[in-house]
Order: structure tokens, then sequence, then C-alpha cells
């Protein structure tokens, strides 16, 4: 019984043990990979001394998370990826509008919010993946080309539950209008060489190993696997400005509107949109940074010119819920 | 019979107390219940009518597979290893339990990569010039996944349950001249019907709840719907409706096997096993034969595949495992002892001092196992926040100073959520045992004044020791698994291993991912080791 109580005191002193949170920090709600982010906030602890505590979790559940806290909430900055969970921060009232002139001309238009609620930090290309042995490049020109029917059975997809996928179709949705939009999904899943794939690796192993001759992918999860196996026989195509460029995500983050930290906060984002900060990132995970002159890594410098479609991400989250239900309507899982 | 007058002070304690397990757990199943009063989503439409139907077809479709899967491989592993001698029976009787220590979705995205057509099976057989192919993502490759991993439940409980019901009844059927096959089929599966209830509806909530290995298989049941509502339309209203709707139809099933089962009992006769029959030649192969193949498909091969790829990875990753590890085996032990102790005293005031109220009431403390994780993990977030402003609050008016959120965020709220969790866990194990321990050992000890704590201390708790180390030991298991809730209530700055699994598949990551899952099934195995050693 003695042994009992002894573990119950030692285990109520260890639970009460809260983290404080003391002037010299500041604490990010983010749903990137702690792998991803933390060397990146070891380096702005060791040039500013202020030590950055995060908390990792899917983004819609930290967006709860920061309505329950509610003013006592300690985040000081929400950061994640895909524009539409960073829009639908700032929909419920949970991001503070900045004006700064660095992050301004740092990151372009097209890549922040306009009220200036969320920032992109680095560009993530979704875009086509190819198999140079059974498919030539003049083949392929842009996303609504692979509904073609010399690509019966020849597409791979992942799962439309995968944000990228709702936020590529939002986009199309921009640009070609809702019923196009639907018309090229659906010749999207008549093409479909096999059921969809949860994951983009996936996606890339298949076509690799011959299931399928054309994919739709993130390029840095491309550039893992090629990291790890440069013979991989598969290759990146950017579909060009004139017919639509390539579909750009970012990841990126606001300041929470409650943070008692807001200058601070801001300096840090700041930082982040620089040259030092921006090269750390985009070497870690083989994405683009927002800011121009900031050279990308080797590999995906390998890759070519990349020319993005320019429309506001806003857009992808404004219209993530009708592409949901667009690709529903179609049977595209 | 027991001190069962209203005036009982004694009793009153007990009762007290369970209700105020029950209203702490209830509490998140409430708040979810309650979201029905918000305003209904604009896309409610849209889900009623494309969506909707598909969903309830696949998750009774794969409710079950997953449940007749289960219950026969669960069932006559259950039966043949509490019957039967045959060459390594001791092993297989605690091995086959070791799939519980390897999350489902780990399972499952092993099997996926072993059989995708990139993967080294039909890599292998093209390579022969074999062309065959098929698609493990089909809501046959869920069920096949999730059977391997539930199995363990119907086994574990089944075979209490023919231990304890002794083997005279066997016997006295075989002395009657029926055959051995009309002996399981008559006597011994009709007897086994609590225990084998209690361990599918433990099967039933984890399979509508699971979320995690239906998406490696893109299998779009309920609880992806649910998600799909939440993180798709950004609408946890509606995800918490849809969520309710599971809860509605999990406690329906329970009311439903109490009102069918009344008041027939199921005690021991002897509380005694007899002698195994020992089988030889072909019988014994085949017993041999058919747990090997078991424990190869849901444990050698996930745990050689893991192996394989953790070897692969850079020292780096290692470094960071060491934290991990100990946080996830203090969770893991706070929240086994406390669930196991709750679950101790909601069994025995049942047991002790009935009142209808009492059983409606420890069953509703169970309820949070039906759940998926996230939304369990949003009902109890709310609330505890919510309390903790109304704390913050008061000592601001009292201090002048605001302390901020004192509750949410720290390692209370995990242990919290966790034990509400997998309440039902502990109740199954304990409950189940206590049912055949006869009511008139209560009397005789009665007779001797022993009541209440001391009557458990020196009666119950001895009896039922196999059953509380089972408890503590599968509860450790499942919550050192658990990712939803852990992810949502944690401090800053403050991971376990299963959290550390999360951030690496959720990125496709797998065979990084590989390095915590192969210490987090170690961790686990360790503690059915124990438990087995524990049993014996």
């Amino acid at each position: 019984m003695k042994s009992i109580l002894l573990i119950i005191s030692l285990a109520a002193a260890y639970c009460a043990s809260g983290t404080a949170v003391s002037a010299e920090e500041l604490v990010v709600y983010s749903s990137r990979k702690q792998h991803l982010v933390k060397p990146v906030f070891d380096a702005y602890e060791k040039k500013t001394g202020i030590k950055i505590l995060s908390v990792t979790d899917k983004a819609p559940a930290l967006v709860e998370r920061l309505k329950a806290e509610g003013k006592r909430s300690r985040a000081d900055i929400y950061m994640t990826v895909d524009a539409g969970n960073l829009w639908n921060a700032a929909e419920k009232g949970l991001l503070k509008p900045i004006k700064s002139e660095t992050l301004s001309s740092n990151i372009p238009d097209h890549l922040r919010d306009p009220n200036g609620n969320w920032f992109g930090l680095t560009i993530r290309a979704r875009t086509i993946v190819y198999a140079p042995e059974r498919v030539k490049v003049a083949e392929l020109k842009d996303y609504r080309s692979l509904g073609l029917p010399k690509w019966k059975k020849r597409l791979c997809l992942r799962t439309a539950k995968k944000v990228y996928n709702q936020s590529l179709v939002a986009m199309l949705i921009s640009d070609y209008g809702e019923k196009e939009a639907e018309s090229i999904v659906t010749s999207w899943v008549a093409n479909l060489a096999t059921k969809v794939f949860p994951n983009d690796n996936a996606v890339i192993k298949a076509v690799a190993a011959g299931q399928c001759d054309v994919g739709i992918v993130n390029s840095y999860y491309f550039g893992r696997l090629k990291k790890k196996d440069p013979g991989l026989k598969v290759a990146l195509f950017f579909p060009k400005q004139s017919t639509g460029g390539v579909h750009v995500n970012i990841s990126g983050a606001g300041i929470v509107s409650t943070s008692k930290n807001v200058a601070k906060a801001t300096k840090f984002l700041e930082w982040m949109s620089g040259d030092d900060a921006q090269k750390i990132l985009a070497e870690l995970n083989h994405e683009y940074p927002v800011k121009n002159g900031v050279p990308t890594s080797d590999l995906v410098k390998s890759w070519g010119v990349l020319e993005e479609n320019k429309n506001n991400l806003r857009q992808a989250g404004e219209l993530q819920g009708a592409a949901i239900k667009l690709m529903d309507r179609v049977g595209y899982r | 019979m027991n001190s069962d007058k209203p005036s009982d002070p004694k009793g009153r304690w007990w009762r007290l107390s369970t209700i105020l397990i029950a209203a702490v757990a209830i509490a998140p199943i409430v708040t979810v219940l309650l979201s029905w009063l918000l305003p209904f989503s604009e896309h409610w439409d849209h889900f009623g009518q494309t969506i909707l139907p598909k969903l309830v077809v696949n998750s009774l479709g794969l409710l079950c597979l997953v449940a007749i899967g289960t219950c026969v491989i669960g069932l006559s592993l259950g039966w043949i290893i509490s019957q039967f001698d045959f060459p390594g029976r001791r092993f297989f009787q605690f091995a086959l339990l070791f799939p519980l220590a390897i999350p489902a979705y780990v399972i499952g995205f092993v099997y996926l990569g072993l059989t995708a057509f990139s993967g080294p099976l039909f890599t292998g057989l093209r390579s022969i010039g074999v062309g065959f192919f098929f698609d493990m993502k089909t809501i046959y490759g869920a069920a096949f996944v999730l059977v391997l991993s539930l199995y363990p439940y119907v086994y574990l409980l089944t075979k209490q349950g023919f231990a304890t019901i002794g083997h005279r009844y066997f016997e006295a059927a075989r002395a009657l001249g029926v055959s051995s096959s009309q002996v399981f089929f008559k006597v011994a599966l009709p007897m086994n019907r609590p225990w084998l209830f209690v361990a599918l509806s433990l099967v039933g909530m984890e399979t509508l709840a699971d979320f995690g290995a239906v998406s490696i298989f893109v299998v779009d049941t309920f609880s992806v719907g649910i998600y799909k509502a939440w993180y798709g339309f950004f609408s946890p209203t509606l995800a918490a409706q849809l969520a309710s709707i599971l809860v509605v139809i999990v406690g329906g099933i329970v009311i439903f096997d109490k009102v069918q089962r009344g008041k027939r009992s199921f005690v021991s006769l002897t509380g005694l096993s007899g002698r195994r029959r020992r089988l030889h030649g072909r019988k014994a192969i085949i017993c041999f034969g058919y747990c090997c193949t078991l424990f190869l498909l849901s444990f050698v091969i996930p745990m050689l595949q893991l192996l394989v790829w953790a070897l692969q990875l850079d020292a780096e990753i290692w470094e960071s495992m060491l934290e991990l590890t100990s946080n996830s085996v203090l969770i893991g032990l706070m929240v086994s002892l406390l669930v196991t102790g709750l679950c101790l005293l909601l069994v025995y005031t049942y047991r002790f001092y009935s009142r209808p109220f009492i059983w409606m009431a420890s069953q509703a403390a169970t309820l949070g196992y039906a759940l998926p994780g996230s939304v369990l993990a949003i009902g109890l977030f709310l609330p505890l926040a919510a309390m903790d402003h109304r704390l913050a609050d008061f000592i601001m008016n009292l201090t002048g100073t605001d302390p901020g959120l004192l509750l949410t965020g720290t390692v209370f709220a995990v242990v919290i959520g966790l034990s509400i969790r997998f309440m039902a866990v502990g109740h199954a194990q304990l409950h189940a045992a206590q049912q055949r321990v006869s009511k008139r050992i209560d009397e005789a000890a009665q007779n001797f004044g022993s009541t209440g704590i001391d009557q458990m201390k020196r009666i119950h708790i001895p009896i039922a020791w196999k059953a509380v180390a089972a408890s503590i030991s599968l509860v450790f298991v499942d919550s050192i698994k658990e990712m939803p809730l852990t992810l949502m209530t944690r401090p800053f700055s403050w991971d376990t291993l299963s959290v550390k699994i999360f951030e690496l598949i959720s990125e496709g990551e797998w065979e990084m991912a590989a390095a915590p899952a192969v210490i987090l099934s170690i961790v686990g195995l360790t503690s059915l080791v124990l438990l087995g050693k524990e049993a014996k």
C-alpha cells in the first residue's frame, strides 16, 4: 500500500510540472514535422537567444485547441502546411493581421493573405511525375490533358482525402470554372490504372514499377525518393506558364490573435522569410524558397525552372469545400 | 443478502464514487452529443445524399468481416489452447497475444508495403515471369489487418471463459456420448457467451473507431466520414454529430445484450480447470501449424519488416528515442494503474451495492472507447478548457493575477484523457473475472464480518489477480499506442513514441517510423510477457 501511495505522489508531482513560458520564449503550434522545422528553430535560438517551444498536431486539431484556450492560450504562432488550413484559422478569427514591410517585400503577393493574416514560408509544387521509359516529354502538357483517352489505364493518383489534392482541384475550379473542373476530374477517374493510393510515395513507386505511366505528386516526395535511390526510373514534368503553370501550395504561418508577444513573433516571421532561414528551409525538404534570389538545393535545381500558377492561394481555402463535393460526385475517392 | 439497505452509509460512498467516475468519463461524450444543439452545417445535404449511405454500408461490412474473423480465430485458439496439449502450446499461449503490442496501422503499412505492385512480393513474382497481382487496398485488406491485430482480445477473454467454465461440464457431456465437436458447439460455446460478447464488443468498438488502418487501405468508413467533415469541410460540429451516431449504436448494442441475457448467471462449477487432453499425430500437427501460421502473420512478419527498416536507419534518429520512451512508459504506467483502480471500484460497487442506475453508470463510463480518438480528444478538451478558464478566473479574482491555464496542456490532461478512453479495456477484464465468482462467497465472507474494501482485498483481488494483471498490462499497451488524444492534450515540446510515429507516417516516411515503432512494440511486449509470468 505504501509503495502505491509513493507512486501516486510521484506521479502527481510529475503531472503538476507544467511547462512555464518565460519572456525569452515563443510558442509555436505547428502541424509541421519536428525534423523539418527544428533546425530552423535552433538556428534562431542560437542567433537571438529566444527559445522556440513547439507542440505538433494536425492543423484542424490545433485550431480547436486555440479556440478552446481562447485569450489564455500561450501560443504565439500557428504554423502549418497548405493554404486551406491557414485560411480556415484566419476565417475563425484566430490569426492577427500583420503589416510588415519585410514580409511584404520578401514574400510574393500570391503566396500570402491579402489581409496579412498568414504568410507563405516555402513553396511546394504539386506536379506531374512520369516514367521516361514509356512516356515522351512531348506527350505531356498540363493537368487537364491527363484526362485524354491516351492515358486510359495509365494514370495513378493519391486519395482525394489528402488536402493537397483538394487544393489542386480547388485551383482547377478557380482556373476553369466548376463545370469544366468537374469534367477534368471525371476524365482522370476514368483513366486510373488502379485504386487510389494513400500517399505520394506510393504513387511514385507505382510509376517506377510500371503499374502506371503518369501521376500527380508533390515535388519534395520525389526529391526524397530520388536522393535515396538516384537510379529511380521516374522524372518530374512542370506544366508551362502558357498552359496554366504548376500548381503550387505553401507551408506558412500566422500570428495567433491572442499572442502577448506580437512584436517578437513578427520579428521571428520576418527572420523566417529572410535569406538565412529560407536557405535552411529549402534545403531541409527539397522545397522552394518563397524569397526571390535564395538558391534551391542542387537536386531541386536539376529539375529545371518552376513556372508557377499565380492565382492567390486564398482560393484554395475558399473553394476547398466545393472541391471535395466535386470529387465525391464524380467518385474520386 | 449484501448490505443493500438504502441507509447503509458504506454502500453510499461506493455508489457515489461510481457515479463520480461515470460523470467524468461521460463528459466528453456529452460534449459530443451536445453538438446537436449547434446550428446544422450546410454540408449535411451533401453528406446525406452523396456519401453517408456508402459510409454506413462500408462500416457495417467491415464490422461483420472483422467480427466473424476475430470470432473464428479467437474462439478456436481459446478452445484448443485451454483444452488440449500439443507441442508449442506453452509458448503460443502467450505469444499469440503479442500482436497487441503492434498498432493496427503499423501492421497495415507493413502489409501494404509488402504487397504493393512495387513491393517485394509481386516484384519477385514478376521477375520469374508470373504477372499475377492483387490489390490489397480493399475492404478485405483492411479487415485482414484488423483481424490480425484484434483477435488477441477474443482469444484472451474466451480462453479465460473456457478455463473458468471448468472441465466438468465438458466431461459430463462426453460421458453422455456427445462428440467432441458437439461439446464445443452445444456446451462450451453457449456457456462462453459472456466472455465472447465482451470481447466482440471491444473488437467492434475498436473497428468502428479505427481511422489509421482504414485510411491506409483507402476504405471509406464512418470514421473516415467524421474526419472528412472536420478536416475537409472544417466543421467539427458536423464531425461531432456524426460521431454521436456511433455512440448511440454502441450504447444500443450494450443494452440489447443486457436485456437479452437477463438474469442468467455464468458461474464456475469448480473454479479449477481440469487436465488438458494430450493430442498426438495429425491433430497435434494441425494445432501446431494453425498457431504457427497465425503467429507468423500477425507478429513475426510485421516485426521482421520493421526491424529490417529500422536497422537501415542513421544513428541520429535513435538518439531522441530515450526521452520519448521514458515519457511513453510513464504515461502507460500512470494510466494503467489509474484505470485498473477505477475499474475495480466500478465492478465491485456493481457487485456489492447494486442498483439499476449503477449498472448504467458503469457501462456509461466505458463508452469512451467507441469514439474515434480525435473526436474524443476534442470532446475532452472543450470541458477541460472550460473548467480551466473557471479555475483561472477564480484565482484571478482571489489574487489579482491571471495564472493562465493550469490543466490543459499538462501530463494530467493526457492521463485523464487516456484513462477515459481505455476504461472499457480494464472493465472488460475485471467484469468478466468477477462474474465467475459465486455470490455465495460474498455471503460467506459477510458472515465473518468482511465487507467492502476488506472483502475485496482478502477475497476478490486474490481470486481475480490474473484479471487485474491483464487489465494493467492491456491498458498499458493500449495507452502507449494511442495517438490523437496524446497529441491534442500533451504539454509543449513533450513527445512520446506514438507521437513520433504519427509525425513520420503522416509524411509517408514509413521506414523512418520503424525506429519508434520497434521500440514501442518492444515496450508493449515486455508488459505482455510480465502479464504472462503473472498469470501462470
